[in-house]
């Protein structure tokens, strides 16, 4: 039997975690986490594959600093959901917090709901993939991969990113610090439908595509100007 | 840090004290240096009713003095004190807000550690150096026919850890109006100012005090409760959540920046707004399923009874 559930009610994190990780040890690759009661930092620093379905709502941090994690949240999640994570999927089939998938470096996180403020903040890798709507200042300081919204982004979208690319497939409200809308490629396109079309989401609208201006890469300090007009 | 809650009941048998004790202990990580609780709807005699801390002052004589001073301004239908506290049902001769800054005045003068925490016909403040469930014990709050409130835990970063400095802050002397607050509004020093400058008086050096008062001042210009709070996104800087309740409801207000964390949860049974669903599971247990969302910056909400 390579399947095992844990019941979270009345346990601290760090307990639900521990029997995680010896159910792992023991060689089990799924594992169903009843009630998990918003808890913080669940299935967090775990590297060995598995996957873990969480039957409720996860708190802040879940599936963070994890490396391959198969991780499905049936409820909604808190703030920092799978923050640096370097690969795996996780998906939340509710809404997520602020600073969804921070700073992740690889692998692919799916709200299938909202998600809140400097969502995909710092994101170095991989793809972030948002049903509904997000919030203020996501995408902020992205550095390389992927964040598709299939609903509105709110004000300041891509603020001051580097590199990567947002997709928007509702209204912009307001893009961020140097950074430009463009229409997506015939390739662009292909990969937002093999990307969205297994979650059952698509665009609202049409689909934009926001990347950095690159105004802001390099520019020197007497340039005022340049930095003035970028932001 | 700091934590908030606020929960308003749609029926009259949905405990609103055990709920935000619920809520408040499971987020007392956030904020640990004090609890307090801005409840409403429990009976008493009298139009009004007082909540008055005498716990720095407790002698025999400062409690005398108290109950005079409340006397001097109206009469007393019933009294209680309890570990620091008096619960005090009275009819004011003045209710205007003017009348009710003279019966906190009359109060206060020549007791040092006496403190009118609220004043109003349907609010009572409790706070305390102390976490949720503690207090819940030592004021017996189980079982009062509350109709919503709002509550704080506190992690003091803008002054003192004291009663005094614990949040949810009456709007002094609007009967009614308090306000809890996760964040830092920094126009406060210099709206302040402004404020004194109009006769307001500020019993502590906290910006939720600016907050509250501000917002009663609003709504007693005639802006509803919802239009106070949307106002308020425009006229208040800096990183925010707060929740302001009246004997009507509560409304809840959240920074352009996102920067304080804000749930949203509404069934048919309640409406509550708190820093984390993990407050949502330590009142209702963690085997219930709530959906909740996240308030967007820049929006404000209100509920009403």
């Amino acid at each position: 039997m390579d399947e095992v559930t844990i019941d979270g009610h009345g346990k601290s994190s760090r307990e639900v975690n521990a029997e995680i990780k010896a159910a792992i040890a023991a060689g089990r690759t799924t594992i169903e986490v009843l009630n998990p009661g918003s808890r913080h930092s669940l299935a967090v620093g775990i590297l060995t594959p598995a996957k873990i379905v969480f039957r409720g709502d996860v708190g802040y941090f879940c599936g963070g600093l994890s490396d391959g994690l198969d991780i499905e949240v049936f409820g909604d999640a808190g703030w920092s959901l799978g923050a640096d994570m370097m690969n795996g999927t996780i998906v939340v089939h509710g809404n997520s917090g602020s600073s969804t998938a921070p700073s992740i470096r690889g692998g692919l996180v799916v709200v299938a709901g909202d998600a809140g403020a400097r969502s995909g903040i710092a994101v170095k890798g991989g793809t972030v993939l948002i049903g509904g709507s997000t919030g203020y200042m996501t995408g902020f300081m992205m550095q390389k991969g992927r964040l598709v919204v299939c609903g509105d982004a709110a004000e300041a979208f891509g603020d001051s990113m580097y590199q990567g690319e947002l997709f928007c497939g509702g209204d912009v409200a307001d893009l961020g610090s140097d950074t430009v809308i463009e229409e997506p490629s015939e390739e662009d396109l292909a990969w937002l439908a093999d990307t969205c079309t297994p979650f059952d989401l698509g665009p609202s609208k049409e689909w934009k595509k926001v990347r950095s201006a690159g105004k802001l890469w390099r520019y020197d300090k007497k340039e005022f100007a340049v930095w003035k007009e970028a932001l | 840090m700091c934590g908030i809650a606020g929960f308003l009941a749609k029926r009259a048998d949905v405990p609103v004290a055990e709920s935000l004790t619920g809520m408040l202990q499971a987020l007392y990580s956030r904020g640990p240096d004090s609890t307090g609780l801005s409840l409403y709807g429990a009976p008493h005699q009298g139009s009004h009713v007082a909540s008055v801390w005498a716990g720095d002052d407790g002698g025999y004589s400062a409690r005398e003095r108290v109950l005079e001073a409340v006397d001097r301004h109206g009469s007393i239908a019933e009294d209680h004190y309890h570990e620091g506290y008096f619960r005090i049902g009275f009819t004011p001769e003045d209710d205007s807000p003017q009348g009710l800054r003279a019966v906190a005045e009359a109060v206060e003068r020549g007791s040092p550690g006496v403190r009118v925490f609220s004043l109003g016909e349907q609010l009572e403040v409790l706070k305390y150096t102390a976490d949720a469930q503690t207090m819940f014990e030592r004021w017996s709050l189980g079982g009062i026919p509350f109709t919503h409130g709002i509550g704080h835990v506190r992690m003091a970063t803008e002054s003192r850890v004291d009663v005094n400095h614990s949040h949810p802050f009456w709007a002094r002397p609007f009967p009614d109006v308090t306000v809890a607050h996760n964040g830092h509004v920094t126009n406060y020093y210099k709206n302040r100012r402004i404020y004194e400058m109009r006769g307001y008086t500020f019993q502590t050096e906290n910006d939720t005090e600016f907050v509250a008062i501000y917002l009663a001042e609003q709504m007693a210009n005639g802006l509803s409760l919802d239009e106070a709070v949307r106002r308020s996104i425009d006229e208040l800087d800096g990183s925010f959540t707060y929740l302001v309740s009246t004997a009507a409801g509560f409304g809840v207000a959240r920074d352009r920046f996102s920067t304080k964390p804000c749930l949203v949860a509404e069934t048919d049974d309640w409406v509550a707004v708190v820093s984390e669903g993990i407050a949502l599971a330590g009142a209702f247990g963690d085997d219930r399923e709530i959906h909740t969302y996240e308030l967007r910056g820049g929006e404000a909400l209100a509920w009403t009874k």
